[in-house]
C-alpha cells in the first residue's frame, strides 16, 4: 500500500501518527479518511462522492436526476451539454430548478441567442428571479463565442445559456476551460446530430419528447460513465392532469413549483 | 515643512508628439529652414545623427531617417494634457513652454506614503505615457530645473542637492549670452564659484538679474510662479500626424488622450460613466463642412483607469468602420460619478479569482456588441400573452425586480415564447395529429387600447411529443404562440 501515499501526499503536519497499513481494505485506514471526504479519491460506485472539493454542487430539482448525477448535481464550474432536436424538447423545464436556485446570486444567468423569447411569466412562476436574466443577440457566430467564453470566464454571471448552431470542439473546450476558471455553469444546447461527434463538456444529455414526459440520457457524466435512459415527467403531471372542477386559484399556487416525480418535498435543494 | 519641487523636462516631446505607434525607427525634426537636423530621436543618434547636421549629411548616414517639421500648436497641446495627467500626482502645476512641467510635491508626500513611493508611482504612470523624460528634485524650482535640464537628479534631501548644483556650469543658469561670456571670461565656470562670491559684489558687478538669478537658485527670493488651472470641463483634441484609415491605429493617439483623462478624474475623485469621441475625417472635396463621427461609450460602473477604457475602446473599435481617414479627435467626458472602490462579492465569486464584477461584464458585452443587442426581460402586468413581458435596456447591475406582475401560478404558462404566433393549419387539429390534453383557457382582454385579444388557449401534444401553447382566435383560426420547452 506504499505507493499510495505518494499520490494523495498526506500534509506533513499530520498530528496522526505514522503507521503501517495492514489492512488490505482502504476504508479503514485512518490516513484516507480524510482523503475520501475530501473527494480527492474516487470510488468506483459510489455515487455519493464529491470529486472536487472546490466545486460546488447543485441539484437539478428532480431527484432521478440527481441519483444519476455524480455528487447528487451539477457542479459548478463545468459545460452542460444539452442535445435535442426541436426547441421544446423538454430543455427549460430541465433547467428551471437550477436557475431558480442561481438566480437568488447577485449575478447574471446570460441566454446567448435563445431561439425563442424566454417568456418571463412562466419564468417568474418557476421561482427564477427574472432581474438577473440578461438576453443577447448577437450578430454574429464570433460574436457569439466571445459573448459566451467572456461570460463564461469573467465570474459576473452564475450561469450561462448558448444555442449553437454549427461549432468545433475546439470552441466547447474554450468553453469548459472559461467555465472552469470562474465557477459558472454553462449549458450549450446543439442538434441531436453532434451526439456522435466528441465534445469536452463533462456532462453530455440527450433530451427525447415522448407521449408520457422526456427521456433524458446521460451520454456522458463527470466522474462517472454513461448511464440508461431515464424518464422523467418534468412537471407534465400538474402542466397537465388538473381536475378542470378544482381548476381554482387555491391550487394554482401549487402549479408554480416544478414536480419531482417521486416526491412531494419543495422543489429545490442544496446538496453538498 | 520644506519646499520641494519637481521637474519633468520632455526633451523630445516635439518629435514624440508626432509619432503614431509605440516604436519609431530613426526620425529627426528639421529645423526652420529646413536645412539641418533640429531634434534627433535615440534611434537616430545610435546612428551617428546630431543635431546641427545638415540634411544631405544625415540622409547619406541614414537612408532611412524619417524627417518631419515641427508642429508648435500640437507640442503645447500635448503639454498640456501631460499636465492633465500629472494633475494625479501634484495640484500645483506650471507649464513651461520648453517642454517641462514643474510640479509642487512636498505636500503630495504623505498622501503617497513617502518620497520613495512617489517617485516609484510616477516611474510607472511615466512609463506608460511613452514620452521621455529626465526627472529632477530641487529644493527651489529653479534649482530643480537646472538639474533635469542637465540629465536628472533625484534626492529627498537638500544637502546633496546643493552639491549637484554647485557642479553644474554657469551656462545652466540661462543667463543671456553676454553675462555668461563674461563669467567665463572671468574664470567663473561653475555655479559654485558663482555662489562663493559675495552677494553684494556679484551685484555691482555683474548688474542685478544675475544676483537675482542666484537667489533664485537659492531659495533666498521666491519665484514668481503661474500654475496651470484645469478646465473645468474635459474635451481634449488631437489632430493627427498622420491620416489614420484603419480604427485600430486610433489606440495609439486615444491613449495619451486616456493618461490624461485618468490624471483629471483621479485628480477629482471621480468616475467616468460615459465619454464620447468625435472623430474628424478628412474633408471631402465637395463640402465645407468637415465630417465627423461621434462614438459613445459608457461603462455601467464608473471608471478613471486609462488600461480599461482603452480595452473597451479595443472591443468598440472593432465594430467600427472607418469610411474615410481620420485626421483628429475629440474626447470628451460627460458622465461623472464618485469614486469608490468597487465591491466585489465576498460569497460567490471568490472561488478562485474573484474575476469581474456584473457591472464590469455587462459593460463589456455593451462594448462589443452595441446596446441594442442586449436587453433585460421583466414581468408586465396585462393579461394578453404577448404583452406580459417586457424587454428592459440592460443598464443597471442586477437589482431585486420591481416590475409589477400579475401573481405567479393563476395559469400554466409556456418557457418559450414565439415572438409571433405561427399559423397552424386546421388539418393538423382535425385530425387530432395535434391532441388537446388542457383548456381552454380565455382570454379577453386589450379592448382600450387598439390590440384586443379574444383568444382560447390550450395545451396539445404534438405528434413528435412536444407540448405546444395554442389558441384558437375568434374567428377559429389555430396559432401556435409558444412551447412548453
Amino acid at each position: 500500500m506504499q505507493p499510495l501515499s505518494s499520490i494523495t501526499a498526506p500534509p506533513k503536519n499530520n498530528d496522526q501518527p505514522q503507521q503501517q497499513v495492514t489492512s488490505p481494505c482502504v476504508d479503514k485506514d485512518p490516513r484516507l479518511q480524510p482523503l475520501l471526504q475530501q473527494g480527492r479519491i474516487w470510488q468506483a460506485g459510489d455515487h455519493q462522492q464529491h470529486s472536487a472539493s472546490s466545486a460546488e454542487t447543485l441539484s437539478s430539482g428532480y431527484p432521478l436526476l440527481d441519483q444519476q448525477l455524480i455528487g447528487d448535481g451539477w457542479q459548478t464550474g463545468n459545460l452542460v451539454e444539452l442535445l435535442y432536436d426541436r426547441n421544446g424538447s423538454g430543455e427549460l423545464r430541465l433547467l428551471l430548478p437550477t436557475l431558480a436556485k442561481l438566480s437568488q446570486q447577485p449575478r447574471w444567468i446570460l441566454w446567448v441567442n435563445p431561439p425563442h423569447i424566454p417568456y418571463a411569466p412562466a419564468l417568474q412562476a418557476a421561482g427564477v428571479d427574472t432581474s438577473k436574466i440578461l438576453m443577447v443577440h448577437s450578430q454574429s457566430h464570433q460574436d457569439q463565442l466571445w459573448t459566451l467564453e467572456q461570460a463564461l470566464k469573467s465570474g459576473g454571471c452564475s450561469a450561462v445559456l448558448g444555442w449553437l448552431g454549427e461549432v468545433q470542439d475546439k470552441s466547447i473546450r474554450r468553453l469548459q476551460v472559461a467555465a472552469s476558471d470562474s465557477g459558472a455553469l454553462g449549458f450549450v444546447f446543439r442538434p441531436q446530430q453532434y451526439r456522435q461527434n466528441s465534445s469536452s463538456a463533462p456532462y453530455r444529455i440527450c433530451l427525447h419528447p415522448t407521449n408520457k414526459g422526456v427521456d433524458i440520457t446521460l451520454i456522458k457524466r463527470k466522474n462517472g460513465w454513461a448511464m440508461p435512459t431515464l424518464q422523467l415527467a418534468l412537471g407534465e403531471d400538474q402542466l397537465l392532469h388538473r381536475q378542470p372542477k378544482t381548476d381554482s386559484q387555491f391550487q394554482a399556487s401549487n402549479l408554480a413549483k416544478p414536480q419531482q416525480p417521486d416526491s412531494q418535498s419543495p422543489h429545490l435543494r442544496l446538496v453538498r | 515643512m520644506s519646499t520641494l519641487w519637481l521637474y519633468l523636462h520632455f526633451p523630445l516631446l516635439p518629435l514624440e508628439v508626432l509619432y503614431h505607434s509605440d516604436e519609431s525607427g530613426p526620425s529627426a525634426l528639421l529645423d526652420e529652414r529646413r536645412a539641418r537636423l533640429w531634434l534627433c530621436n535615440t534611434t537616430a543618434e545610435a546612428e551617428g545623427l546630431k543635431t546641427g547636421m545638415a540634411v544631405a549629411t544625415a540622409r547619406s548616414l541614414c537612408p532611412q531617417i524619417q524627417l518631419l517639421n515641427r508642429q508648435p500648436q500640437q507640442e503645447s497641446q500635448q503639454l498640456q494634457t501631460l499636465a492633465l495627467w500629472a494633475n494625479r500626482f501634484s495640484a500645483q502645476i506650471s507649464l513651461r513652454s520648453d517642454h517641462g512641467l514643474l510640479l509642487e510635491i512636498a505636500s503630495m508626500l504623505p498622501y503617497f506614503k513617502g518620497f520613495n513611493s512617489f517617485y516609484r508611482h510616477l516611474r510607472q504612470q511615466l512609463q506608460k505615457l511613452g514620452f521621455s523624460s529626465l526627472i529632477a528634485t530641487g529644493h527651489t524650482p529653479l534649482a530643480a530645473r537646472m538639474l533635469a535640464r542637465d540629465g536628472g537628479f533625484i534626492h529627498r534631501e537638500s544637502e546633496p542637492h546643493q552639491q549637484a548644483l554647485a557642479q553644474l556650469p554657469v551656462s545652466a543658469l540661462e543667463l543671456d549670452n553676454k553675462t555668461t561670456e563674461r563669467l567665463t571670461g572671468m574664470g567663473l565656470r561653475q555655479v559654485r564659484q558663482l555662489l562663493d562670491l559675495p552677494r553684494d559684489e556679484l551685484a555691482s558687478r555683474l548688474g542685478s538679474e544675475l544676483l537675482e538669478r542666484v537667489d533664485r537658485l537659492t531659495g533666498q527670493q521666491p519665484e514668481p510662479i503661474e500654475f496651470f488651472v484645469p478646465p473645468a470641463h474635459f474635451c481634449q483634441r488631437l489632430d493627427l500626424q498622420h491620416e489614420v484609415e484603419t480604427s485600430q491605429g486610433l489606440l495609439f493617439p486615444l491613449k495619451r488622450i486616456l493618461a490624461a483623462l485618468e490624471g483629471y478624474l483621479h485628480s477629482r475623485q471621480l468616475r467616468a460613466q460615459q465619454l464620447q469621441l468625435q472623430l474628424f475625417e478628412r474633408a471631402s472635396l465637395h463640402s465645407d463642412q468637415q465630417p465627423r463621427q461621434l462614438i459613445e461609450l459608457n461603462h455601467a460602473d464608473g471608471e478613471y483607469r486609462t488600461e480599461s477604457w482603452l480595452e473597451l475602446w479595443r472591443l468598440r473599435f472593432e465594430r467600427l468602420h472607418l469610411q474615410r481617414p481620420i485626421i483628429a479627435l475629440e474626447l470628451t467626458a460627460e458622465l461623472f460619478n464618485d469614486q469608490k472602490p468597487s465591491v466585489n462579492d465576498l460569497f460567490h465569486s471568490t472561488r478562485q479569482q474573484p474575476g469581474m464584477t456584473p457591472q464590469q461584464l455587462l459593460t463589456r458585452l455593451h462594448s462589443r456588441l452595441g446596446k441594442q443587442a442586449i436587453k433585460r426581460i421583466v414581468p408586465h402586468a396585462d393579461h394578453r400573452p404577448e404583452k406580459s413581458w417586457k424587454p428592459l435596456e440592460a443598464t443597471s447591475l442586477p437589482t431585486p425586480s420591481t416590475e409589477s406582475s400579475f401573481p405567479p401560478g393563476q395559469h400554466q404558462r409556456p418557457g418559450w415564447l414565439l415572438a409571433t404566433p405561427k399559423p397552424l393549419p386546421p388539418q393538423q387539429l382535425q385530425q387530432q395529429l395535434i391532441r388537446l390534453l388542457q383548456g381552454p383557457e380565455r382570454i379577453v382582454s386589450g379592448w382600450w387600447d387598439n390590440a384586443p385579444i379574444r383568444r382560447d388557449y390550450y395545451i396539445g401534444r404534438w405528434p413528435d411529443g412536444r407540448l405546444g401553447w395554442l389558441f384558437r382566435d375568434h374567428q377559429g383560426n389555430w396559432f401556435l404562440h409558444g412551447w412548453f420547452g
